[in-house]
């Protein structure tokens, strides 16, 4: 009887992988409804584990649940890069949702279908809900580099709403579903819906979560609550999965009821730390990101795309980050699968030069 | 060059009863830091140039300039107190 010796018989290390495609900077790939779901599906066969964000994971009704995915929100993701908080994942989480008071009693009714929908058909479980007790008062801006980011007129209520989840209601992760102001008649919108520009939502979507999530050290995520838009014929496929209903919360209620939880303090087995990651897959043009930067120094291999432009020009040279540059995410699943099985990238090309002795007078910077 | 926030609001105190104070405020700020030849070090320095504004809540650097060595940085941050005692009871 032979033994074969599979990479996971000789290394019992699972194979991790991040991936990162920042919200709110027009990513060509990811900017839209959910539209990174199929490279994290792909990326999700060739890793052990996937950590990524609800920008990545949520299409509004559409989601896909991966056993091995990890749901994590912006900003616990960087304090787990920075190694600040570790990811405990969990069976089930109790999901707590605020409903903005801004939101029209038909529209809550809709939020409220879907909570039991969630409950009846997905068998998740969702304590009481809260409404904020004043309009959260959502407004969207856009910064000069193009980044869309947004405010809110009362961040307390918010946070009053999430301490009452937690503490009454025992939540274990929080949905917040804000009001956010209708702008049909909107170029950002209207290119938005053709799958170019900026999603406008997404950065004002990102304080709020990262609000909760830093008060709270708790999952979140969010999901805004708007008009239904006219038919259009144009829509992109990219854009299409948030015009399938009248809510986006299923993807959120699926992606936080199994959202590792964020915790801090010693380490117990089974939690994942940063240094238990191998690799970053982000794209080229955003390599300037808290976890990224937070990452930097360490052996995590850093994989950075170039056909997934975005609104911004920050590659990794210029910041001093070491990078395996890729055109396609097909291609970096296959730079994943080389690392996974411990193959140099460099002698799967035609070209492999010659072994060169190390060379003279050249010392390292010292970082110390 | 550091463009400061928009004043807060107001900083009050939690007022016996009182729900519907404003305590915490959101605010977008750009900021200049030096570009480090140590890129481990780069994370620190900006949140240490962005907490002299606020609490930082979202950031990243949007732009590099290499030929005077200066990263810009586009951040929300918040300022004034959260309403929330940590570990109170309901």
């Amino acid at each position: 009887m032979f033994l074969t010796l599979t990479p996971e018989f000789l290394s019992q290390r699972p194979f991790t992988v991040l991936l990162l495609v920042p919200t709110g900077i027009g990513a060509a790939i990811g900017g839209y409804a959910g539209d990174a779901l199929p490279v994290a599906r792909a990326i999700a066969q060739v890793a052990d584990r996937l950590i990524t964000h609800p920008n990545v994971l949520n299409g509004a009704q559409l989601y896909w649940p991966m056993p091995n995915a990890l749901y994590v929100e912006g900003y616990g993701l960087d304090q787990f890069a920075a190694g600040r908080w570790a990811l405990r994942p969990v069976h089930q989480n109790r999901i707590g949702v605020i409903l903005d008071q801004a939101i029209e009693p038909e529209l809550r009714l809709r939020h409220l279908q879907v909570m039991d929908a969630a409950r009846a058909t997905l068998g998740l479980a969702l304590s009481e809900y809260v409404l904020t007790d004043a309009p959260l008062g959502v407004s969207l801006r856009t910064s000069p580099s193009g980044v869309s980011w947004g405010t809110l007129e009362n961040p307390d209520s918010l946070l009053r709403a999430a301490e009452r989840l937690i503490r009454q209601a025992k939540a274990e992760a929080i949905a917040v579903i804000a009001r956010f102001p209708d702008d049909t008649e909107s170029l950002a919108l209207q290119q938005y819906r053709q799958g170019q520009g900026t999603d406008a939502l997404a950065g004002a979507e990102a304080v709020i979560s990262h609000l909760v999530v830093r008060e709270f050290q708790i999952p979140c995520a969010h999901a805004p609550a708007l008009a239904p838009l006219p038919l259009d014929p144009d829509l992109s496929p990219r854009a299409a999965a948030e015009e399938l209903g009248y809510t986006f919360l299923p993807c959120v209620l699926a992606g936080l009821s199994r959202a590792p939880q964020l915790v801090s303090g010693p380490a117990r087995p089974g939690d994942l730390t940063a240094a238990e990651v191998d690799a970053v897959v982000t794209p080229l043009s955003a390599c300037g990101g808290g976890a990224l930067l937070a990452l930097a120094g360490s052996q995590v291999r850093l994989i950075a795309v170039a056909e997934n432009q975005t609104a911004l020009w920050v590659p990794p040279e210029p910041l001093g980050l070491a990078a395996t540059q890729v055109r396609s995410y097909l291609e970096a699943v296959g730079a994943l699968v080389a690392q996974r099985a411990g193959i140099d990238p460099r002698a799967l090309g035609s070209e492999l030069e010659r072994i060169q002795p190390l060379a003279v007078g050249l010392s390292q910077i010292s970082c110390n | 060059m550091v463009e400061k926030p928009l004043p807060a609001v107001c900083l009050r105190q939690r007022p016996p009863g009182g729900v519907l104070e404003t305590f915490m405020n959101t605010h977008f700020i750009t900021a200049e830091v030096d570009l480090l030849a140590c890129p481990e070090k780069m994370y620190s320095a900006i949140e240490s140039v962005l907490q002299q504004q606020g609490d930082p809540l979202r950031w990243a650097v949007t732009s590099v300039d290499v030929p005077r060595q200066k990263l810009v940085v586009e951040a929300i941050v918040t300022l004034g107190n959260s309403p929330v005692v940590p570990n109170a009871d309901a």
